[in-house]
């Protein structure tokens, strides 16, 4: 039950990043039409977990997959939720949006990552405002150590920018950071180090216990581009 | 694998302020769907709700923290090692227009709103899934529970009826201008509605330590999801198929029966024409009986699979599943599985599920509870 875990793949962006930039030709090389609609956070974190999916190999598909897909966030669709409201307001819901409602929940991207790249698994988006992701990395784990059918898990962080949104700090990554965990075996493509629990629960990689994600990603990745 | 039971549950709807009302207004044939007055409905498909009239803001400025407090006032003590889930969809989106209210929208609100009234240590996480969201979060903990990480869980579910969510499924035509009437032939869509469950999930070895006398075991669990449509259900059932049976493969589920479903149920088209679809696909021509609760609760989104875990609770314990209400003509190859009347049922282990917009499903099934001195 406690055998390693591998991080077999890295997807990273940030919110930085000028929106206009991320368009479905410069992800995946090809134009998807569903991308267009989609809200920021939604563009975000699928970008994320396409990136971290094509680095461990896992891209390519020909029959739906038992891959799940764990995402934490502090602030999670706050921004969208405000333009959709902005699209209520006026004439007493006329104009409502059926479009942006759609994405006023926070786990919708997780829908478009599991149906861009055909992926069964369970789906869910914690939110937590200590904003670490380690209870979805404890989560995503627990799945592929209780299930062997779990062929692998992705989890990450994902937040945007909330401007005027001044009652909290910042969550301390802004942007989308997913990574692929497997049982070692699966896929030998890459290796980025290998996670396991110790017998408090604690999340161990590398001999040093993990603190949060963006740390974890941040050693990982040292000296390497994912 | 620790066992897993359910030692305390309450809940707050349209229907009753406590579990037990809520019961037997169910079996009552009651429903709390009613007319709006809480916001203009003029451009809406629909002017009603099943909604809580008396749900007035208080604490923070939200319906939502006056409806946890009572959900949680209902509960006895708490192990303070206990770990903390919510389930919103939305948590106190009645303050999205409050300037300076932005971190009670946040969906980790409530969960450490939770926290701190009941002096628990655990912070706590919200999990949101769509409509599957309290389903999970009761599976989770379950799980924490199962695999020895965790002794106590409290898992609570709130949702409310809001201008902002009313808008949106009036605006993506999912919603029924008459109340929703699940698994009929002519049903047209949702009602909306709000509410509160909470169930106190115990393992084995402290409910035995503590002399507890369990109302329920969560027996099994599954997830999975569709990859086919972000707002409409797989046509096939093949998620929620995933979900059922991983949830009856679960070791205490092996050669038992299911003696009922509480099923999703939300009253549109393609809803419950694939949870049908479903069903037979696991069960075969031996489709135990099925329910709705959503003609009388409305639907309550990411609280919906709390309160209605919590409700399976009793249909466990009387053997009976409430009237599927709003019912009257069932639709094709649902005739003789789903009633408008109360359905007597035998058997210890109840299926229960929600679906949700992602693609998402979940399934949980409940043990009744007996001794374990």
């Amino acid at each position: 039950m406690t055998h390693p875990i591998a991080i077999t793949g890295f997807g990273q962006i940030s919110a930085g990043q000028d929106p206009r930039e991320l368009t479905a030709k410069a992800l995946f090389g090809h134009p998807y039409k569903p991308f267009g609609r989609m809200d920021y956070f939604s563009k975000l974190g699928l970008a994320g977990i396409f990136k971290a999916m094509a680095d461990a190999g896992l891209r390519e598909w020909q029959e739906k997959r038992n891959i799940g897909l764990v995402a934490s966030t502090r602030f999670g669709c706050l921004g969208t939720d405000r333009d959709y409201f902005a699209t209520v307001k006026p004439n007493h819901g006329m104009a409502a949006s059926p479009a942006l409602f759609a994405y006023t929940l926070p786990n919708c991207f997780l829908g478009e990552a599991a149906i861009l790249l055909g992926l069964t698994g369970e789906g869910f988006v914690i939110s937590d405002d200590d904003s670490t992701g380690m209870a979805g990395l404890s989560m995503a784990m627990t799945a592929l150590l209780g299930d062997d059918s779990v062929e692998a898990m992705v989890c990450g962080i994902c937040d945007t920018p909330q401007p005027g949104h001044s009652e909290t700090q910042a969550p301390p990554f802004e942007g989308a950071l997913f990574m692929v965990l497997e049982n070692r075996g699966h896929n030998s493509r890459n290796n980025y180090g290998t996670l396991e629990f110790d017998r408090s629960g604690a999340i161990i990689y590398n001999q040093e216990t993990v603190g949060d994600i963006a740390a974890l990603a941040a050693n990982a990745l040292k000296g390497r581009k994912p | 694998m620790e066992r897993v039971f359910i030692t305390d549950a309450a809940v707050v709807t349209s229907l009753g302020a406590t579990l037990s009302e809520t019961w037997q207004n169910l079996m009552a044939g009651d429903s709390g769907i009613r007319k709006i007055d809480r916001f203009d409905t003029r451009n809406y498909l629909s002017d009603s709700a099943a909604w809580i009239p008396d749900l007035v803001p208080e604490a923070n400025g939200s319906m939502l923290a006056t409806l946890v407090t009572r959900l949680v006032s209902q509960l006895g003590p708490l192990d303070r090692d206990a770990l903390v889930f919510t389930a919103t969809t939305k948590s106190c989106i009645d303050l999205i227009d409050s300037p300076g209210r932005g971190n009670d929208l946040l969906c980790s609100s409530m969960a450490h709103y939770i926290s701190q009234r009941l002096n628990l240590a655990d912070r706590g996480i919200n999990i949101s899934a769509a409509c599957a969201s309290s389903t999970i979060a009761i599976a989770k903990a379950a799980q924490a529970i199962a695999l020895g990480r965790a002794q106590s869980a409290l898992v609570c579910s709130m949702d409310l009826v809001t201008e902002f969510v009313f808008s949106g499924f009036s605006a993506l035509r999912a919603m029924s201008p008459d109340p929703a009437k699940p698994f009929d032939r002519d049903r047209r869509g949702l009602t909306i509605g709000e509410g509160a469950g909470a169930l106190v999930l115990t393992g084995e070895t402290r409910a035995k330590a503590k002399g507890l006398t369990p109302m329920a075991e969560i027996s099994g669990w599954g997830i999975s999801g569709d990859a086919s449509h972000i707002t409409a259900p797989d046509r096939e059932g093949a998620g929620l198929v995933r979900a059922v049976t991983k949830a009856l493969e679960c070791p205490g589920n092996l050669n038992q029966t299911i003696g009922a479903i509480n099923a999703h149920g939300t009253g549109t088209v393609y809803n419950d024409a694939m949870e049908l679809t479903a069903f037979k696909r696991v069960f075969g021509d031996r489709v135990p009986p099925v329910n709705s609760l959503k003609g009388a609760l409305g639907h309550t989104l990411g609280a919906g699979g709390g309160i209605e875990a919590a409700l399976g609770i009793k249909m466990l314990d009387h053997q009976v599943l409430p009237p599927t209400v709003g019912l009257s003509l069932p639709e094709p190859g649902a005739e003789g599985l789903v009633s408008n009347q109360a359905m007597d049922f035998k058997g210890d282990y109840l299926l229960t599920t929600n679906s949700g917009f992602g693609g998402i499903n979940a399934a949980l099934v409940l043990k009744r509870g007996e001794s374990i001195r």
